[in-house]
């Protein structure tokens, strides 16, 4: 299925900070906000980066057109007032006349016009352009305004299209597509619209980012705010112990030993991200006996209790749990090993010579995989391999790096998504707080050729023609509660059919300095960051 | 002497080039191969795929290929990551001025401490400073060095708060010499303590094993005081075969780097490396093994040199 | 390169100029108080290792969720790891694995090094150069970027045969130059002569007359490489490349207590300590194999990683 974490939540993160105002209004003498970051972003690039961590820069430095606030309502962001036609044909856009980019230019329809050529633009590589695809036209009437066309309506919009990364015109169109995907944007001082600009980005080491001259949103109050890559979580936790990250993350394993912070508080919210097992259907898990029985033998509430030390909440389906779009009245299951063996048995399996459960002559194998450098996952494919062979089933563990557990391979070794065996992946998806889950489980993003698994992120070929009418309907209907009912449906058919094993949701869990205010975080988002001050 | 040395200089480039062949040969068996990068790519189609495979030449035989690849790296031209899109040359040149920053902190702390104490120890052969430093020096070489880093980083930046946790520089002050030292300090003790170790204990046999000789006590029978016998005729000789073991020791440095710099948040190439592999960023990784080779060609040629240096018989070679 | 080679030669040349008796042998090393330490601790860490299913009931694999982190009890003397597992049973099964990709590892090396060895310096000219230059280009290369790259290219962490196999196949590189040197210094010696007059086959030759008065320098490196190829083998685990996180090594068991160093030090300090122990011991062994075989020889402690 999907690549890493949080690919969508990119898109929520990004809109999560930004607004309209003029200048900063920060002191140069006061402390630097320092926030750890596990990972190098691989680009800072409009829709080029692939890592969940690309976000956080960009959260600083990027505004679109609008931006989700954390109380789940859109916020005005470069476009002062916005409209839909009744349709879902059109969507109307009034831009700020203050706007302008990080370098004085003003941002105008040029750069919106210039976006849609640049999101749509094959030579550039961009992993994602979801809701790009469905942009007829954009058109400009004057410099601030701009109309997009649609081909077909489209309920999730707002969260793909109307809050995507703006592309400065004035910047990029000096560059040729090669350039682009080379890197040529993160190098210098990158030219943005949002609060902080990039003053300095040393690889492996810090991002610094400083308050835009020309901001033209609310004023900011940190003078500094520096990104610090922290590779070892061992080692991030130990900078909070001695009390040099304002913000930092804390492992499920350290929850324990929170109490050895001093001056911070945890953070236990919900996230829109959750942890699943992916069941690649080839052979005997195209059976939904066989999947159902797999469900039944998952430890989640132990899991839950004993490896992520309360820091989630049990999945049962992939809207987040207290949201609009969750159904809390899908049945569960629970789990019973009994149910499980009995499952099997009526699927026609029994023991075989080996000890492990046969049909036809063929044994019950279901390798989990799951990524070497995620200790909880590793952690995870154990008490599962436990547990799942205690039914009879054939459960090695197979830990490696994620891109050979989601690549390729060779001819020889194809992996695992590709191999055409029956295969379980362990690993976490942030499909943000928005319910289309299309490329998820749609059969059109079934992979069609071993050679390109990704982006088609149906990895687990699960086909079921119900959920592709359900999932059309989802994102054409226009009206929210007709759109909750369908996603109701669809929750009630993933119970159901277990396109995949939900195991649970992340809570944040990270560690806030007491010295810093106005941060509050909830599932949708952070606060913007002209509301942070450092005492 | 300059003979010598010239053709030390000249065995090194045949070996520098056999060097790129190996590594060109070895990411050849590389899963995904040259194309893995557009793999990625939704735009790219099977047909588009192969006409991208005529273009970059993979239906030729591979010694073509492979004097296409050599032609571009002496040209400057590393090629681009498979993952970042970004050039190679500018991934790894920001940051191996780090790496041997913090290798050559390393080293000259294994050398400075180490030969000194190793003589000591020599020289105080059996007594209580030669048992507990043995002992010392064999328990430092033995530890994991993530094991080593990891008490080391609680002890003295958590518990006692004297040194910085990790980075290069500090945070909350203007990058200064004295700031990357105290942030070198306790990297530069985990990379740098089991060569010491090493070299010290090599350091007292060799010296030890050289005194027993005869030419050394004919000069202490001449009334010479120890303290002259051992460092004018004694220690010059055991430095020979120590010179040896340091050049042989050098790729433990890159090693020790890896894993010292994922600990400190060292942002040097020992990470890039990590990454590279987890990315299976084959041209960052190409890149890494022949900079690295390089470095190492270019260590052991500074030890042989330095042996023609320390050893007046090489000039009648 | 070159000159470890001529060092190494003239050394071994020197070393025949003054033959130890095995009982000379005996005495020096006996002498080492430390090295009978070493041996001693060794043979104890060994032995608990092959016999832990008798010591020990628990099962050094299998989850346990109802018992994770418990401090240290009567039940569990150095409590449960992560997962619910008895830290000492682990521990104890863990000597298995360590002291396998050591030992296993080296057999393999030493295998490699001295048949490349002998016979590149056999052989001799253009043999012997192209056999040098192949040693030479090995070590060229960082040890542990050659086995990540490997152990990354077959996908899925390694099985313990296959960890054992690759630290063998990069281990070797050394030994054959040291083997070389010796049998060079011992191929025109007037008994190596007097039996190839005699019609010896060369293979007869270099194993039955030349290898074992060779052999010398080759167990004192072999100790010490038995030591590093069980710390590269806990490195590889804790970067992600090394074995199934489930096979209770040593390694595996450092990697999975990092984030509980502070609240279950027990859980890290435990491998620690039984990893760094086994090697100080193989090294007190090595050293005092070194004073008592080979005192001037260049074989040094050098780790991988």
């Amino acid at each position: 299925m999907k690549k890493m974490l949080a690919v969508f939540s990119l898109a929520v993160l990004t809109a999560t900070v930004a607004g309209c105002g003029q200048q900063s209004a920060a002191g140069s003498a006061s402390p630097p906000l320092v926030e750890a970051i596990n990972q190098n972003p691989d680009s800072i690039t409009p829709a080029l980066g692939s890592l969940a961590v690309d976000a956080v820069p960009e959260s600083f430095m990027d505004m679109g057109l609008i931006y989700l606030t954390p109380q789940d309502t859109w916020a005005p962001g470069v476009a002062s007032k916005w409209s839909e036609s009744a349709d879902g044909l059109t969507y109307t856009f009034d831009l700020n006349p203050k706007a302008v980019w990080s370098d004085g230019t003003p941002l105008t329809s040029k750069d919106i016009i210039y976006t849609w050529h640049y999101m749509t633009n094959p030579k550039i590589s961009i992993l994602y352009n979801t809701g790009w695809n469905y942009v007829k036209n954009v058109r400009a009437e004057g410099l601030h305004k701009v109309v997009f066309t649609l081909t077909q309506p489209y309920a999730p919009f707002y969260s793909t299209v109307g809050s995507t990364t703006i592309v400065p015109a004035h910047i990029f169109s000096r560059w040729t597509p090669n350039q682009i995907n080379h890197g040529i944007y993160n190098k210098g001082v990158p030219v943005d619209d949002g609060p902080y600009v990039l003053s300095k980005w040393a690889s492996d080491e810090d991002l610094v980012l400083t308050p835009n001259a020309h901001w033209w949103g609310p004023p900011v109050h940190i003078s500094k705010i520096i990104l610090d890559i922290v590779p070892n979580t061992d080692t991030q936790f130990n900078m909070l112990a001695t009390g040099k990250l304002t913000i930092g993350s804390i492992p499920p394993s350290d929850v324990g030993e929170e109490s050895s912070l001093h001056g911070y508080s945890i953070n236990n919210t919900l996230q829109p991200t959750y942890d699943l097992i992916q069941l690649d259907e080839d052979h005997f898990l195209k059976s939904l006996r066989v999947r159902r029985a797999l469900d039944w033998a998952t430890p989640k509430q132990q899991i839950v209790t004993d490896i992520m030390h309360g820091m989630a909440v049990v999945a049962h389906g992939d809207q987040v749990p207290g949201g609009y779009w969750y159904d809390p009245h899908v049945p569960r299951r629970g789990f019973s090993l009994s149910k499980a063996t009995a499952l099997l048995a009526s699927d026609g399996f029994s023991k075989g010579p080996g000890g492990w459960l046969e049909k036809d002559g063929q044994e019950l194998e279901i390798p989990i995989w799951t990524g070497a450098t995620s200790h909880s996952e590793t952690e995870i494919a154990q008490v599962l391999s436990a547990d799942w062979e205690k039914i009879g089933v054939y459960a090695p563990v197979q830990t490696a790096g994620w891109s050979v557990v989601f690549g390729n391979g060779t001819p020889q070794h194809p992996g695992p998504q590709v191999n055409g065996k029956d295969e379980a992946l362990i690993f976490s998806w942030g499909q943000g707080v928005f319910p289309d889950d299309t490329i998820d489980f749609n059969s059109e993003f079934v992979p069609k050729s071993p050679l390109q698994p990704s982006p088609q992120e149906n990895g687990e070929r699960y086909i079921n023609a119900t959920m592709d009418k359900l999932q059309s309907e989802g994102v054409t209907l226009t009206t929210r509660p007709a759109r909750r009912e369908v996603y109701n449906k669809i929750q009630l058919l993933e119970q159901k059919t277990l396109p995949l094993i939900f195991l649970f949701w992340y809570k944040d869990a990270s560690a806030v300095s007491s010295h810093l205010h106005g941060y509050t975080v909830t599932t949708f988002g952070t606060s913007p960051v002209w509301d942070w001050s450092l005492q | 002497m300059g003979r010598y040395i010239i053709q030390r200089v000249l065995e090194a480039i045949p070996l520098l080039f056999l060097v790129t062949v190996a590594t060109y040969f070895i990411m050849n068996l590389a899963p995904g191969g040259p194309l893995a990068i557009y793999l990625h790519n939704p735009h790219v189609t099977q047909s588009q795929l192969a006409i991208l495979a005529r273009q970059l030449g993979l239906n030729q035989p591979w010694y073509v290929r492979y004097f296409r690849w050599l032609w571009a790296l002496l040209h400057g031209n590393w090629g681009y990551s498979y993952f970042t899109g970004q050039p190679v040359i500018q991934l790894i040149g920001e940051r191996l001025p780090n790496t041997l920053i913090l290798m050559s902190a390393a080293f000259t702390v294994a050398l400075a401490l180490g030969i000194p104490l190793g003589v000591y120890s020599a020289v105080r052969q059996y007594t209580p400073f030669d048992y507990s430093f043995s002992f010392l020096s064999f328990f430092l070489w033995a530890m994991p060095s993530f094991f080593f880093g990891l008490l080391l980083q609680i002890i003295f930046a958590v518990k006692l708060g004297w040194l910085p946790v990790a980075g290069m520089y500090s945070n909350f002050a203007p990058p200064s010499i004295l700031e990357l030292l105290r942030h070198l300090i306790l990297p530069t003790l985990v990379l740098g303590l089991g060569s010491l170790a090493g070299w010290s204990r090599f350091m007292r046999s060799g010296l030890l094993e050289v005194i027993r000789q005869d030419y050394i006590r004919t000069a202490e029978a001449k009334g010479l005081s120890q303290r002259r016998v051992i460092w004018k005729h004694a220690f010059k000789n055991a430095l020979l075969p120590i010179v040896t073991i340091i050049g042989m020791d050098l790729p433990s440095f890159f090693g020790g780097a890896v894993i010292t710099e994922e600990i400190f948040s060292w942002p040097g190439m020992g990470r890039l490396f990590l990454s590279s592999l987890n990315d299976r960023d084959y041209p960052v990784q190409m890149a890494i093994l022949v900079i690295s080779a390089a470095l190492l060609i270019f260590g052991n040629l500074l030890a042989d040199l330095a042996y023609g240096f320390l050893d007046p018989r090489i000039q009648y070679r | 390169m070159a000159i470890t080679t001529q060092i190494a030669t003239q050394e071994a040349f020197e070393t025949l100029q003054e033959p130890r008796s095995s009982s000379h042998f005996w005495r020096r090393f006996r002498h080492h108080r430390l090295a009978m330490v070493g041996l001693g601790i060794l043979a104890i860490m060994i032995l608990i290792s092959l016999f832990a299913p008798l010591l020990t009931s628990y099962s050094p694999t299998a989850p346990n969720l109802a018992q994770t982190l418990l401090p240290p009890s009567a039940a569990h003397p150095l409590g449960t790891d992560d997962l619910g597992r008895d830290a000492l049973s682990r521990l104890m099964y863990g000597g298995r694995i360590s002291f396998l990709v050591g030992f296993g590892s080296t057999i393999i090396a030493i295998t490699i090094g001295v048949i490349w060895g002998a016979v590149s310096a056999y052989l001799g000219g253009i043999y012997d150069r192209l056999m040098m230059r192949f040693v030479d280009l090995v070590m060229s290369f960082p040890v542990i970027f050659l086995l990540l790259i490997v152990l990354n290219f077959t996908g899925s962490h390694a099985s313990v045969w296959l960890m054992v196999l690759y630290l063998g196949l990069f281990g070797w590189t050394g030994l054959s130059r040291i083997v070389r040197a010796q049998v060079l210094s011992l191929k025109n010696l007037d008994y190596v002569e007097a039996s190839r007059a005699q019609g010896a086959g060369p293979l007869r030759i270099i194993f039955r007359h030349i290898l074992p008065s060779a052999m010398a320098p080759v167990w004192v490196s072999a100790t010490f490489g038995v030591g590093s190829a069980m710390l590269a083998e806990a490195s590889l685990d804790f970067l992600g490349f090394g074995l199934q996180p489930s096979i209770p090594s040593w390694g595996n068991m450092l990697d999975a207590a990092e984030n509980y160093i502070v609240s279950h030090p027990v859980l890290i300090l435990a491998p620690g300590f039984a990893i760094t122990l086994a090697v100080v011991a193989l090294n007190f062994v090595g050293d005092a194999l070194r004073d008592a075989l080979d005192p001037r020889s260049t074989t040094g402690m050098s780790r991988i990683g």
